[in-house]
């Protein structure tokens, strides 16, 4: 094989830079998570309700929806 | 022995310099394509360059410090990324850029406005555009991405998500970010193959027409590109895709245009090219036996508003009935060939259904790493197989 092992006791730790000291912290939670479901439900219904604001304002426009303000053409 | 060539991009995974320098090198490509050709542009054109070289540049030294402390983690000595953070991160300042783009920059309040090109796509400049869709959905848009952004930043995502999504796994981002892709190119080819531009062509008339002036300066109003997207011979959906022949004299070129025919029977009812569930007036039967719906005795004529053609009414059927093929009023010889609508339908339709299938690919190597690569010897703490 043409690979080698070379013990090497010069390697320096990783480099530190002004902008990595400070963006650090938004680096430094890797794995963190909140237990359980925690707020996902709250998510769900966030969803399903943009979802359905999102069909609303489709089928208005599509004429699927209509109302008496409003006028498709 | 080398990797097989399929997976020669993977060596990026484990050096994060490497990850980011090919992504910002990538930024560097794109930008440089990007460049409005118009002579008049040269500040838009050269901050693109210019941008595009620094990249270039970043790229290089992030590939050359690949070792920063900032993507160690102190905890396991290796590096690491924390994904959730970093698509929080992204989501609100793409909701801001979003946001800023459709209420300044589109609307002209601090901004040039967006291209707007001339009918035939020859010229055109940049202006404020006050159109309501471009403008309002950016806005609508970029804060909903910031409010979901402030969301994502101010909780960790749930254990029951993180391990059910692979939250950790740099493939997932890539999954997604497919969705992001093809979600797009379906809009637009669906846009282009459907159109839109009939409804607002009518819509535009009809406003018109509320303001008791004329059919005539109704269509004068009608921009011409306008006009052009709603010749039916350029719809791929009418057409076919595939036919041969020179362009010019065929569909494709539009020579000049003769008009907006308005087709009336004999009592004055307007009439419209078939689509979909409308009342069948008129047609043109294919037998050579009677039909009570042919051109001849329900009397149909042509009238044109605007073009060359304005004002000149047709009541010959051999002519109502050339006409009413719309492919003749932009001065074609009728044979549908090739246009740019479908091309850019077929084009944007396939890279579509390609980043789809890379989408479901990428998401399920990620969903089912253990059953593709074998079990985690690791599990084997947890489960005891070879009980059944």
């Amino acid at each position: 094989m043409a690979t080698q092992n070379v013990n090497s006791s010069s390697r320096s730790s990783p480099r530190r830079i002004v902008v990595g000291d400070f963006l650090k912290p938004l680096n430094s939670e890797y794995g963190k998570v909140a237990p359980g479901w925690e707020k996902t439900p709250l998510m769900g219904v966030t969803m399903a309700l943009f979802a359905t604001f999102l069909s609303i304002i489709l089928e208005i426009y599509n004429s699927s929806v209509l109302l008496d303000e409003i006028s498709m053409n | 022995m080398g990797l097989p060539w399929y997976r020669v991009h993977t060596i990026v995974l484990n050096d994060l310099g490497c990850l980011l320098f090919v992504h910002i090198m990538h930024t560097a490509l794109v930008a440089v394509i990007f460049y409005p050709s118009d002579h008049s542009y040269e500040g838009v054109a050269g901050a693109h360059i210019l941008f595009s070289g620094l990249c270039f540049l970043a790229a290089i030294w992030h590939w050359v410090y690949w070792d920063l402390e900032i993507f160690c983690d102190n905890r396991i000595g290796k590096p690491s990324l924390d994904l959730p953070k970093i698509f929080e991160i992204h989501l609100f300042l793409s909701g801001v850029a979003c946001f800023g783009f459709g209420a300044f920059h589109v609307i002209g309040l601090y901004g040039l406005g967006i291209w707007v090109s001339d009918p035939y796509g020859l010229t055109g400049k940049v202006q404020p555009v006050n159109l309501v869709g471009i403008a309002s959905h950016h806005i609508a848009a970029g804060t909903l991405g910031i409010l979901v952004g402030l969301f994502h930043l101010s909780v960790r995502p749930p254990q029951r998500l993180y391990k059910g999504l692979r939250k950790g796994n740099i493939e997932i981002v890539l999954s997604i970010s497919i969705v992001v892709i093809f979600f797009a190119a379906f809009v637009v080819a669906e846009t282009m193959w459907c159109g839109y531009f009939q409804q607002e062509i009518y819509q535009r008339v009809s406003a018109v027409l509320a303001e008791n002036q004329s059919l005539l300066e109704a269509w004068c109003k009608i921009p011409e590109k306008l006009a052009f997207y709603d010749y039916i011979g350029n719809d791929p959906a009418k057409g076919g895709l595939f036919k041969m022949g020179s362009m010019d004299n065929g569909d494709g070129i539009a020579v000049g245009w003769l008009g907006h025919p308005i087709f009336r029977d004999k009592d004055e009812r307007e009439l419209f090219v078939h689509q979909g569930d409308k009342i069948v007036r008129a047609d043109t039967p294919s037998k050579r036996a009677e039909s009570n719906y042919s051109v001849k005795p329900v009397g149909v004529t042509a009238e044109f508003y605007y073009g060359e053609l304005n004002g000149v009414s047709y009541s010959d059927p051999a002519i109502v009935k050339k006409y009413a093929r719309h492919r003749a009023t932009l001065k074609s010889d009728g044979v549908f060939r090739n246009s740019l609508r479908d091309w850019f339908t077929f084009g944007h339709a396939s890279f579509a259904l390609l980043f789809f299938f890379g989408h479901i690919w990428h998401g399920a190597r990620t969903l089912f790493k253990d059953i593709f690569a074998g079990i985690d010897p690791n599990l084997d703490a947890q489960v005891e197989f070879g009980a059944f």
